[in-house]
């Protein structure tokens, strides 16, 4: 069991994960010097969409998302619907290892085949599952700090090249453009439904740390995205494929501390190990509650093999990424994520008034 | 050493980097040398290749050549090169990771195909930076066609000179070995390139400024 | 391609062989499932000519928007 603090700090870490480095660069380049609007707006519609959530599992208590299609579906319905959310949670996988492999190619280690990232990862990830859910949540409560304090520090550091005047004129953006980037919600937003995977593990209770998880998500997003267009400004951050590092590479002081984008680095992978730590979980255990097989280690094996191989298939390049992202995130995620949770909360209801009809006939 | 005995025993022609001086600026004193600290004088660089026949050189290519001489020997590593794509500017790193050459007949004749498949990176390019998947689909068709025609003007370069820089002849040689006179089937050997690219990275610009 | 099968068919067939010797065929079953699945992707990687999924699902997406329209 994991405790409720535990599992707020890894749903903020699971939402900030690959966020940081992929989406900045297209905020900015969507919302101009109010992009630090949108993710409270992703955010909010995230934690109505939590509620959802939590509408269904009260439901079911103790039961997880993958094992509620069975309950309400029976065996074969039910059992497709969770390869289906296995097939989710491999895809997800895939992607944020294939985000990690072009960002490292892009900046530090250009000449490292993809796959070494991708083996390496998968590697100490399956180790860190097979471990068990309090594993994960101690794990990322320890390092937490190590996270939160550098990360802010060295943007605190980067605040000699602050100009107030990047961020004018303040709410002048037309709104439509901040509110249409609906591929916001979908990620990272709506990929939190990973986490509800966790839900039975957390003592207490979850919905408040996740909901409060969200809300503290979105609020640190949208200071971030408040900094780098306050050190780049719009003209730059949105030409660039990774602001976040190049805010901190541009760190000069006294030219004794420079060169300190290496610590960005470090945070953002270990946030990326943070994200597939959950998504690994998730797709093993799915595999563990629905098929109930009696070994782990040879599903960690073949799950090594699967996700390697669909990080190198997953998109064909970043530009395919972001455009796929733009057009079809929100409609991909809304399946998964608002329309199977919809019709078995239907289903759930219509069996309840059912059973309370029989009770009363009875 | 070896490895160029080996070439020039069996009549290959190979090509060996060329070392050049900057200038030719002789400095007398060591203290005139510690002031006159300068990497674009007085140093050597890698520039050129030196085309090898028979223990004689006997020609030069410029390093544009020796990225199309690399690349359709199968050789791996990066090269970057400026092309000129509908009137824009564009660098792309190339790196090969598949080479296949086989042998058909056609009309009787020995041919010869070489496919290449190209990585293609844009972390060089400063002018232009594609933004969607058409336009992306669309540097990859213009850079196919474009490298084919420039590796085969230079694979038709090389055999003007009586060069066989590809290894044409020793790949004749292993597949159709019961030909009188591979010499001269190599000579007339129709040769064509299919190069199938791919952008795989980007690098940390995504638009270049106007 | 040589090299992939050296690498995953000794490490996927002795698993699977591991497996079915103890009698555990479900867990056989959901092992050669997802590491073949892995394995066919493989194979795509190695020819380059991946198999490339989000192409895949836009498809399926567009399909099921045309359909709809169409109705």
């Amino acid at each position: 069991m994991i405790s409720r603090f535990q599992f707020y700090l890894l749903t903020i870490n699971y939402i900030l994960g690959t966020t940081l480095f992929v989406l900045i660069q297209r905020m900015v380049r969507q919302g101009g010097q109010d992009a630090w609007l949108m993710p409270l707006w992703a955010g909010s519609i995230g934690v109505l969409v939590g509620l959802f959530w939590i509408l269904l599992f009260r439901n079911y208590p103790g039961r997880s998302l993958v094992q509620i299609p069975i309950d309400a579906w029976g065996r074969p319905l039910g059992t497709l619907i969770s390869v289906l959310y296995f097939l989710f949670f491999c895809v997800l996988a895939g992607w944020i290892l294939r985000n990690l492999s072009d960002f490292m190619n892009g900046t530090i280690m250009p000449e490292t085949p993809k796959s070494v990232f991708h083996v390496m990862f998968l590697l100490v990830a399956c180790y860190t599952v097979a471990q068990g859910a309090e594993t994960i949540g101690r794990l990322n409560q320890m390092i937490t700090p190590f996270l939160f304090f550098p990360f802010w520090l060295v943007l605190l550091l980067a605040t000699v090249n602050w100009d107030w005047e990047r961020l004018q004129p303040v709410f002048h953006t037309n709104p439509i453009a901040i509110l249409s980037y609906h591929s916001l919600i979908g990620f990272p937003f709506m990929e939190t439904i990973t986490l509800t995977l966790l839900f039975p593990q957390v003592r207490e209770g979850a919905g408040q740390p996740f909901l409060l998880g969200v809300l503290s998500a979105s609020v640190s997003l949208s200071m971030t995205l408040l900094m780098t267009i306050g050190l780049l400004g719009v003209e730059r951050a949105s030409r660039l494929t990774f602001p976040v590092y190049k805010v901190v590479q541009e760190v000069s002081i006294g030219e004794v501390i420079v060169n300190i984008h290496s610590i960005i680095s470090v945070i953002l992978l270990i946030l990326i190990f943070i994200k597939l730590l959950v998504l690994v979980y998730g797709a093993s255990e799915t595999l563990r509650l629905v098929f109930r097989p009696k070994t782990r280690w040879p599903h960690f094996l073949a799950l090594t093999i699967l996700l390697s191989a669909m990080a190198l298939s997953i998109y064909e390049n970043p530009i395919q990424n972001g455009e796929w992202d733009e057009k079809y995130t929100f409609i991909y995620d809304s399946f998964f994520v608002l329309l199977i949770p919809f019709l078995l909360l239907v289903t759930t209801w219509i069996k309840n008034a059912w059973r309370k009809q029989s009770k009363k006939e009875g | 050493m070896n490895h160029v005995i080996e070439r020039m025993e069996k009549s290959d022609v190979v090509v060996l980097p060329m070392i050049t001086r900057t200038t030719e600026k002789h400095l007398s004193s060591s203290g005139e040398t510690s002031a006159d600290i300068n990497a674009s004088q007085n140093n050597f660089i890698i520039q050129s290749g030196a085309v090898i026949q028979d223990y004689r050189m006997v020609g030069i290519m410029n390093d544009a050549q020796l990225v199309w001489y690399h690349l359709l020997n199968g050789e791996r590593g990066r090269h970057v090169q400026r092309f000129q794509i509908e009137g824009k500017q564009v660098s792309v790193e190339l790196r090969l990771v598949r080479m296949q050459r086989d042998v058909y007949r056609q009309s009787g004749q020995p041919s010869v195909r070489i496919h290449l498949d190209l990585q293609l990176s844009t972390t060089w390019a400063s002018e232009f930076v594609p933004h969607s998947r058409a336009e992306v689909e669309q540097l990859e068709s213009s850079l196919n066609r474009i490298i084919e025609k420039e590796s085969l003007a230079f694979y038709q370069m090389t055999r003007k000179h009586g060069w066989d820089l590809l290894g044409i002849r020793d790949l004749l040689r292993k597949q159709t070995p019961n030909d009188p006179d591979i010499d001269q089937t190599a000579k007339n050997a129709n040769v064509t390139i299919e190069v199938a690219t791919r952008l795989i990275r980007t690098g940390s610009m995504n638009q270049p400024y106007d | 391609m040589i090299i992939l099968n050296i690498l995953l068919v000794p490490l996927i067939g002795f698993s699977l062989w591991r497996l079915l010797r103890k009698k555990l065929y479900l867990d056989a079953a959901i092992f050669g499932a997802v590491s073949m699945a892995g394995y066919g992707l493989w194979v795509c990687v190695a020819n380059h000519r991946p198999f490339i999924i989000t192409l895949f699902i836009e498809r399926m997406i567009e399909m099921f928007i045309k359909h709809e329209i169409g109705k």
